[in-house]
């Protein structure tokens, strides 16, 4: 099993060091980091350095890394880390860099009572929580390290800024806290649309995530839509939600679910997923994009960029950024909004050769538009140049709506005991994986 | 609560300013404040002090494990915060400190038969886990006692204990296993979970833990009483386990068969692995198995939540089960495969060598769609990787590799590195089905081939297919005389020549030319040299001949790589390294010995490391000392009294007159070539105080009383500079200068073995000193 496990920070510097076995050189954070980097993008999850087996995972930037000498189960391996980085959101409230620079004797504890000589022990954040001795450490919120951090880069991969998050990023050790759940829907889209705006390929993966403060983690029922069906046939249609897969955590029990799809949770302290889903099946994509391409002269490219919010006008988009790759021998490139354009900028990075379009609100049956005037370098013509725009990515997401029309018809708490009757929270969140569309 | 942390964590960005030079100061100052904390009332504040001391383990930029003794002293402590601290501490650094360890046991001793069991517990797993041996006597009674403790938290960590005790004195375990065999029947799911991998631990020898029908029907009626990692341990061992019969192969499995629901990976892959190795040698079952699997690993693999790590994971998964010849039951998901946006480049990359695999004639229409889309990615490896995946289908899929072809010729006007790794796709393709050429004759005529690589592969191909290629002798002409490598040149050599060979007149010329240029050139490849030679006097012999023997026809099947790879594959162990690395267990795991080996070593670089900043530190005052001199006889981490350490021996293994060989002769070129080599050893300066002898004739008399040779002289301006050389247990060499403006006398030394150089100057110094040239 583990032999070590440390967190380094983006620029490689060691936060955390725990050595469980003392059977590896202790070096080995330096060779890790060394050879993170030769990797061009992201490193590989797992790979091995004279026969020391690394596996690591990146959470809020940091590196959190296992070592060994054995051939491990790789998922197993990749999964306890996962696990630990959600025991230390948990417990501080949130996964970066300041905060576990502040809270690492916490973190130390999570880590012993986690793992005993590499192996994984107790693991359940409830089961640890009453060995924890360390109270964590909030971080200012308005330190100014926090104003002069760069903003987080909002293209890729998951936005944690959603609405109402900052009520789940605590602590579970909050002793004040309130009686509550909170649960989400989750739902991100990949859509891939031709040049002629035709759904080429598309799918949902969803997933169902509870954070609990409940106290006595007592025993939950959670009712889905009545037209619910898991498993696709070939070339059947029906009106009902279909998912052609899902999972579940080790919390359900999922015997009920065919019969009156209700799911049975036993639910543990803080975050964790219940279920997930996948539909490949066609629906309404909630935005269009039609991009129109000009040559209007053998050095100028014109392109204009529409998009259609298609979703009930009652529904807010909270962002919606467009993402437009131009060709690398463009001399020069205005993007040109609308007159009286609100809540909404374009900037090009001359760099990147990028135009990126940013609309902070956008309500749903509303149309924009953008049109970007290239201007090209002498060595290439138009022609030859308008097969490098593209293709437009989007990024957004959409609150209290989903496209799969999967609901939570009710969240009941089955034995309630003492208490008081606990806060149910339900969120529907639609994200953008990977919105593309092709010229 | 101020400050939480260190200075030096909170300026993270430049944290070794803060710390360079004064390292030893530091560590003194912290000594001295644990000290004076440890009779301090307010927990409070101690807890910040021990706090500081953790930070700078951590940091591991200055040694905090001389603070041991002190730290020792603090463990007296009732206060479970700072208790939690020091017992890190203590478990950090006991391997350091043997003889001070014994210190804190006796606190641990009294924690360990606690009230309370979580404290009992926490008390045991360090005292385990001090890793040295003086340990033992105290650790096995509590081992033992805690064994049967009423509370499984207690009893659990025993059992880790017992591995503890395990790699540092296993006789002490005195057949232990017996009882954790019967600890797998505890109530405690942890505790089973323990004892399983205590006893894969301590009877690896005998292939881990026995599994008896018994204990699988036992442990598989609990299974969900496990934690997930409970759960992936006991299905690892299962997978080891043969059903006696069908019957009970097939119960265990359709027991298992709803824990492929699971949204947990390492269970998904640990029932899929015993599923795979039940049913190994039955391959119409075998086969069913794989077709059930692929749902529960395509939603695994679509499914990431920003977890792309499990991700990587179970695609690596699904392309070793793809290249084990199951292709075909990946083929209608082919959707799934297609790479995204928000994805990292290692997903990517993996998707698409998926992608190849899975191809097939239902679904190349839309791939060759998006594959062509990925070529114009602005990622550069994915671009290339979609090519290559092109390519590989076109060599998989004979029949559609018309298509591929075509389509890999219609990239030929995008960037440079396109074109670069698309002629590298099509030597491959028409190695294979040299028919294809017709459809290649755009993209080989274009000029902006500029990798070495390509360029030899379009150097083949000319070659190969002359005389389909209208302009090859022209294109093969433009590489004559160019500066490129031999490797190429070979190549081009052999090109000419099939071209010649179909077509003469055009041809005759330009090889006439290439052998005028191989031949001539004084700097050629000799080897090259030979061959183009030999041709040259072949052919003018009688070419006819030389034409039959090489018109012959390679046709290629299949690659060797293909089959070598699929040969490796099926031995490697499904859910392990194995398949993420694609190599066998033996070429990346190593037994123990190799890696106590590794850290032997690194605590001895560390402590040599240590003793040379403290030598340099505390002689910077007395003399200026080659840097790099070593504490002789110096192991480990005494560095207090590091100083009168490294003196004593320096003066016992100092050079005598005897050590060096008599009238010892090297030639002007050997000093010349060793000096400009070696790297510089021993340097020092000191001040001349005799005038009388500092000429050129003098001094070499001198040194050569004490057998160092001149071997070249000269004076300018009133400074003399001199060499010498000199020969004990290995050649040694100076420089020597004395320069009568500044008064200064100056020796360089250099030897190939960097102690050497530094005894010798020291050699030097005693006799300058001795004829009182120097002071």
């Amino acid at each position: 099993m583990f032999s070590q496990i440390f967190i380094l920070s983006p620029r490689g510097d060691t936060i955390i060091n725990r050595d469980f076995r003392s059977d590896l050189p202790k070096s080995t954070p330096e060779t890790f980091f060394r050879q993170a980097k030769t990797y061009s993008g992201d490193a590989n999850p797992l790979f091995t350095v004279d026969c020391i087996q690394f596996v690591h995972i990146k959470r809020g930037g940091l590196y959190i890394v296992g070592t060994s000498r054995f051939n491990l189960q790789p998922a197993m391996s990749l999964e306890l880390l996962d696990r630990l980085a959600k025991e230390i959101k948990d417990f501080c409230g949130v996964i970066n860099e300041e905060v576990l620079r502040k809270n690492f004797i916490l973190i130390y504890e999570i880590l012993d009572e986690s793992f005993d000589f590499g192996y994984p022990q107790l693991m359940a954040t409830e089961q640890i929580k009453p060995l924890i001795v360390n109270d964590p450490i909030q971080p200012q919120p308005d330190s100014v390290m926090n104003s002069l951090r760069p903003k987080i880069q909002t293209f890729n991969i998951f936005v944690p800024n959603t609405i109402g998050s900052q009520a789940v990023q605590r602590s579970v050790l909050n002793k004040n806290q309130a009686n509550e759940i909170f649960v989400d829907i989750y739902e991100k889209l990949n859509v891939l649309f031709n040049s002629s705006a035709y759904v080429i390929n598309q799918s949902i993966e969803g997933c169902i995530q509870m954070t609990s403060f409940l106290q006595g983690n007592p025993p939950l029922k959670l009712a889905l839509n009545d037209d619910l069906q898991i498993g696709r046939q070939q070339g059947q249609y029906s009106a009902g939600v279909i998912l052609d897969d899902c999972n579940f955590h080790e919390c359900v029990n999922a015997n009920e679910l065919d019969m009156n799809k209700t799911l049975r949770i036993q639910p543990p302290d803080g975050q964790f997923v219940v279920m997930n889903y996948r539909i490949s099946g066609d629906y309404a994509a909630p935005f269009r994009l039609f991009p129109i391409i000009e040559e209007v002269s053998s050095s100028k490219i014109e392109v204009t960029i529409k998009l259609k919010a298609c979703f009930d006008a009652k529904i807010i988009a909270s962002y919606a950024n467009v993402r437009i790759p131009i060709p690398k021998q463009t001399a020069n490139a205005y993007p040109e909004l609308v007159k009286n354009a609100q809540l909404e900028t374009a900037e090009y990075d001359s760099n990147k050769k990028i135009v990126e379009w940013q609309i902070k609100k956008l309500c749903g049956g509303q149309e924009r538009s953008l049109k970007i005037k290239l201007t090209l370098q002498a060595t290439q013509t138009a022609h030859t140049a308008r097969k490098e725009i593209g293709p437009i990515a989007m990024n957004f997401e959409i609150p209290m709506f989903n496209v799969s029309r999967l609901q939570i018809k009710y969240l009941r708490i089955e034995e309630r005991g003492n208490t008081t009757n606990p806060h149910r929270w339900v969120r529907y969140i639609t994200q953008s994986s990977s919105y593309v569309c092709r010229i | 609560m101020r400050s939480n942390q260190p200075k030096a964590t909170e300026n993270g960005s430049k944290p070794s300013q803060y710390f360079e030079g004064n390292r030893k100061g530091e560590v003194n100052e912290l000594k001295i404040l644990v000290k004076n904390t440890i009779n301090e009332k307010d927990d409070k504040k101690k807890r910040e002090v021990v706090k500081k001391v953790i930070a700078y383990m951590t940091l591991g930029r200055i040694d905090v494990s001389k603070l041991f003794p002190e730290m020792c002293m603090a463990s007296y402590t009732n206060d479970l915060v700072q208790k939690k601290m020091i017992y890190l501490y203590l478990t950090t650094y006991a391997e350091q400190n043997k003889d001070m360890a014994f210190m804190a046991i006796s606190t641990f001793q009294k924690d360990c038969k606690h009230n309370d069991p979580k404290i009992r517990g926490f008390a045991l797993r360090n005292l385990c886990s001090l890793r040295f041996s003086g340990a033992i006597e105290f650790l096995m009674p509590a081992i033992k006692e805690a064994l049967s403790d009423i509370d499984a938290y207690v009893r659990k960590t025993a059992i880790m204990g017992c591995v503890k005790v395990f790699y540092m004195q296993p006789e002490q375990l005195n057949n232990i296993e017996d009882q954790l065999y019967k600890m797998i029947s505890d109530n405690d799911p942890l505790v089973i979970i323990n004892a399983i991998h205590a006893l894969n631990e301590i009877l690896a020898q005998e292939g881990g833990m026995a599994l008896s029908k018994k204990m699988v029907d036992y442990l598989l009626g609990r299974l969900k009483e496990f934690n997930e990692w409970g759960q992936a341990t006991i299905l690892d061992e299962l997978s080891k386990y043969s059903p006696k019969d069908d019957k009970e192969m097939f119960n265990i499995m359709n027991l298992l068969e709803e824990r492929l629901k699971h949204s947990c990976s390492a269970i998904v892959l640990g029932v899929i692995k015993v599923f795979m190795n039940f049913t190994k040698n039955k391959p119409q079952i075998y086969e069913q198995v794989i077709t059930r699997v692929k749902l529960p690993l395509v939603t695994l693999a679509s499914i990431s939540e920003g977890n792309f790590e499990i991700m990587y994971t179970i695609l690596c998964h699904i392309k070793y089960i793809a290249s084990k010849g199951y292709n075909s039951v990946f083929a209608s998901d082919y959707k799934s495969f297609y790479c995204r946006v928000d994805e990292p480049t290692y997903i990517k990359l993996l998707k698409l060598e998926i992608l190849s695999q899975i191809a097939c004639d239902f679904n190349l229409g839309d791939m060759l769609n998006e594959l062509g889309e990925y070529v114009t990615d602005v990622d550069q490896e994915i671009s290339k990787k979609s090519i290559q995946a092109l390519g590989a289908i076109a060599i998989r899929l004979p029949d559609l590799a018309t298509a591929i072809v075509k389509q890999l010729s219609s990239f030929v006007t995008l960037q440079d590195y396109i074109t670069n790794e698309v002629i590298l796709a099509f030597k491959d393709i028409l190695r294979k089905d040299p028919k294809h050429i017709k459809d290649c004759l755009e993209i080989i005529q274009s000029d902006n081939i500029t990798d070495s690589n390509s360029k030899i592969a379009l150097i083949y191909i000319l070659g190969q297919f002359g005389s389909q290629i209208p302009l090859a002798p022209y294109i093969l002409e433009t590489y004559i005389g160019a500066q490129e490598s031999v490797e190429l040149k070979h190549t081009l050599l052999t090109s000419c020549l099939k071209v010649f060979f179909v077509r003469a007149p055009e041809m005759h010329q330009v090889l006439g030319k290439l052998f005028y240029v191989i031949i001539n050139n004084e700097n050629e490849d000799i080897d090259l040299k030979d061959r183009a030679a030999y041709y040259y006097r072949a052919l003018k012999s009688n070419a006819n001949e030389v034409k039959q023997f090489w018109q012959y026809n390679i046709k290629v099947d299949k690659f060797l790589e293909e089959t070598i790879i699929n040969k490796e594959a099926l031995l490697f162990e499904f859910n392990s390294l194995s398949v993420i690395y694609e190599k066998n267990v033996n070429k990346f795991i190593k037994p123990i010995e190799y890696f106590n080996n590794l850290r032997s070593k690194e605590l001895q670089d560390l402590n040599q490391e240590q003793s040379q900043t403290q030598t340099t530190q505390e002689q910077t005052s007395d003399v200026i000392e080659n840097p790099q001199s070593q504490p002789y006889g110096q192991t480990n981490g005494q560095t207090n009294d590091l100083l009168e350490i490294s003196e004593q021996p320096q003066q016992q293994m100092s050079l005598s007159v005897d050590s060096f060989i008599v009238n010892f002769a090297i030639d002007a070129d050997h000093f010349e070539n060793m000096w400009t080599n070696l790297n510089d050893g021993a340097t020092f300066t000191r001040m001349l105080v005799r005038n009388d002898i500092a000429n050129e004739t003098s001094i070499e008399q001198l040194f050569k009383q004490y057998r160092l040779y001149n071997i070249a002289a000269g004076e300018e301006e009133n400074v003399l500079k001199m060499y010498f050389y000199g020969s004990h247990q290995c050649q040694v060499f100076f420089e020597f200068e004395i320069n009568k403006n500044l008064s200064t006398v100056i020796l360089n030394t250099r030897s190939e073995i960097e102690d050497q150089a530094y005894l010798a100057s020291k050699y030097v110094e005693d006799f300058l000193r001795q004829v009182h040239l120097i002071e």
